[in-house]
């Protein structure tokens, strides 16, 4: 299964940054250019502690593979080569998980990108003579929160782009989607009572930068493992085939 | 791999809401032939591609291909079974080596497996040069090409083409019918092809069934098929064909019927087996001059349009 699964993702790699014509390359160019250099370049050693690169590097990403995951079945339906990876010997899974994989794999390489890159920005334009290096806090929450942002977009997008008609339509759903779920949670959390704000707030400064972390973390997991067991079981190949 | 049957269907049926795509299908291919898959559109032939496959579930019915049941174990039949659909399949972005590197990573050949098949069945189509080449510029013909190059990349046991010809040049189709003909007779592959080429039919397929509606109207051999539903026939060419001469053949036992259509006589022979000799003699004898006698033969389209209409 793990070899069937790196030939879905040696595929979707090749057609995500080979394909000729493909603007790909051009809008990660900007994102990094963006949040890896112009604001490491502004905010200086501030840029290794600070939230607004714990933003930044986790959400990028998210956008960028909101671009491409919805491509991910409404594509291969548009361009009439699902029938033949469905005819193929790959399992659902294989081809399920090769895809998704694909999105992690690519969204979580930016984040890092835009780690390394901003690292490298700061202590080349800011230069105090020592290695500067970001505060274990930003670290650990670029890698983990990037890591798991990024799989809950690669599962919702795969979920929608199973029933998407089009590209098209899967993009504009997934947006909506993304936009409704984003607001909802900001304007959701300011309608709560003021008890419970105070409570939250008391409670993440009792558990630390690290506790707040590791909370958000478990909460994706258990909404990451949510959407992708749903996506899995939405995954059938006779659905598909008459789609 | 001959002797045994590569795809067997019992009432094979499938219903989409209130339409039966396939009806009751009881079909039989025989291993290591070349099986011919024929009927006007929307007859059910992809549905039961489909189904064969394990991609569909039958609504009642089995079928049994590569002796693996359908419904339980669709991926040891996906196994080894290769396919080119009605749409060649071909990742249009990547190039033409790309397509079939995915392919072979997919059936787990190894790196110099791929690059020697690769190697291989791309010269062999003429296509070597230009794997390179992103396939979306190609003709409609080299793309057919590369699907069929995918399609038999990793050997199968059992081949489903869908009108693998469309969009080929005659050189190219009739390149492709002896690398059919040589594969069957190499690696003992089995290949279900369907196809709306009757003449591509009659001269690929040691078996052929028609389909209609979902139905299967006729099974067998283009020759069964043309001797179950077709009378023999002479035609004869010449002149001086006499009233009393039509009249003297009709009295004929052996002969059902006599038509003149103006130096061509037809004459509806009562069996195959009929010898054309004494009724030659017989023209002969009452004048007619003959220039040319023939056995006519009905073609597998008189027989697949007759099936179609009848039913």
């Amino acid at each position: 299964m793990v070899r069937d699964i790196l030939a879905v993702v040696w595929k979707e790699i090749r057609e995500l940054f080979f394909a000729p014509g493909n603007s790909i390359r051009g809008r990660i160019l900007i994102f990094i250019a963006i949040a890896g250099i112009i604001l490491p370049l502004q905010q200086g050693q501030l840029w290794l502690h600070s939230s607004l690169a714990v933003q930044l590097i986790v959400m990028e990403p998210v956008f960028l593979v909101l671009n491409v995951i919805a491509d991910a079945f409404a594509g291969e339906r548009e361009r009439h080569t699902l029938e033949t990876l469905l005819a193929s010997r790959l399992s659902d899974r294989s081809i399920l998980f090769g895809k998704l994989l694909t999105a992690i794999i690519y969204g979580w390489a930016i984040s890092l990108a835009l780690l390394v890159v901003g690292l490298i920005v700061v202590n080349v334009a800011h230069s105090t003579g020592t290695f500067m290096f970001y505060s274990g806090e930003v670290l650990v929450a670029c890698l983990l929160l990037s890591l798991l942002m990024v799989t809950f977009m690669a599962a919702l997008g795969i979920l929608i782009s199973l029933k998407a008609a089009s590209v098209r339509q899967a993009q504009q759903t997934l947006s909506i989607s993304f936009l409704v779920i984003f607001f909802a949670l900001i304007y959701g959390t300011q309608a709560l009572p003021k008890d419970w704000i105070n409570n939250i707030i008391n409670f993440a400064g009792n558990i630390g930068v690290y506790g707040v972390i590791l909370v958000i973390a478990v909460a994706l997991v258990v909404v990451d493992a949510i959407l992708i067991g749903v996506t899995a079981s939405r995954f059938q190949r006779d659905r598909l085939i008459l789609s | 791999m001959a002797g045994y049957e590569a795809i067997c269907t019992e009432n094979l049926t499938r219903d989409f809401k209130n339409v039966r795509a396939v009806n009751n299908m009881n079909l039989t291919v025989p291993a290591g032939q070349i099986f011919g898959f024929l009927g006007p559109n929307g007859a059910g032939k992809t549905t039961t591609i489909h189904l064969l496959l394990g991609l569909l579930e039958p609504t009642n019915g089995t079928a049994k291909v590569l002796g693996y049941d359908t419904r339980r174990v669709a991926a040891k039949i996906r196994e080894q079974t290769g396919v080119l659909l009605e749409h060649t399949g071909l990742y249009e972005r990547l190039t033409a080596e790309d397509n079939l590197e995915f392919y072979g990573r997919v059936w787990g050949l190894t790196p110099a497996e791929r690059q020697a098949r690769s190697k291989e069945l791309l010269s062999q189509l003429g296509l070597w040069d230009r794997r390179k080449e992103v396939v979306g510029k190609w003709s409609k013909g080299m793309k057919q090409k590369l699907a069929i190059a995918r399609a038999i990349f990793h050997r199968p046991t059992l081949l489903f083409l869908d009108e693998p010809t469309s969009g080929l040049d005659p050189v190219s189709a009739s390149q492709l019918h002896q690398d059919l003909l040589d594969l069957v007779k190499r690696e003992g592959t089995t290949i279900f092809l369907t196809t709306h080429n009757l003449t591509e039919a009659e001269h690929l397929c040691q078996q052929v069934a028609v389909i209609r509606q979902g139905v299967v109207l006729a099974q067998g051999s283009p020759a069964e098929l043309r001797a179950n539903r077709g009378k023999p026939q002479a035609e004869i060419e010449g002149s001086n064909f006499s009233g009393r001469l039509l009249v003297a053949l009709e009295e004929r036992p052996e002969v059902a019927g006599v038509t003149l259509q103006d130096d061509r006589m037809v004459l509806d022979l009562r069996g195959s087996g009929v010898s054309l000799a004494p009724l030659v003699r017989l023209i002969v004898e009452n004048g007619g001059q003959i220039e040319e006698v023939r056995r006519a033969s009905r073609s597998l389209e008189d027989v697949f349009l007759d099936l179609v209409k009848q039913n």
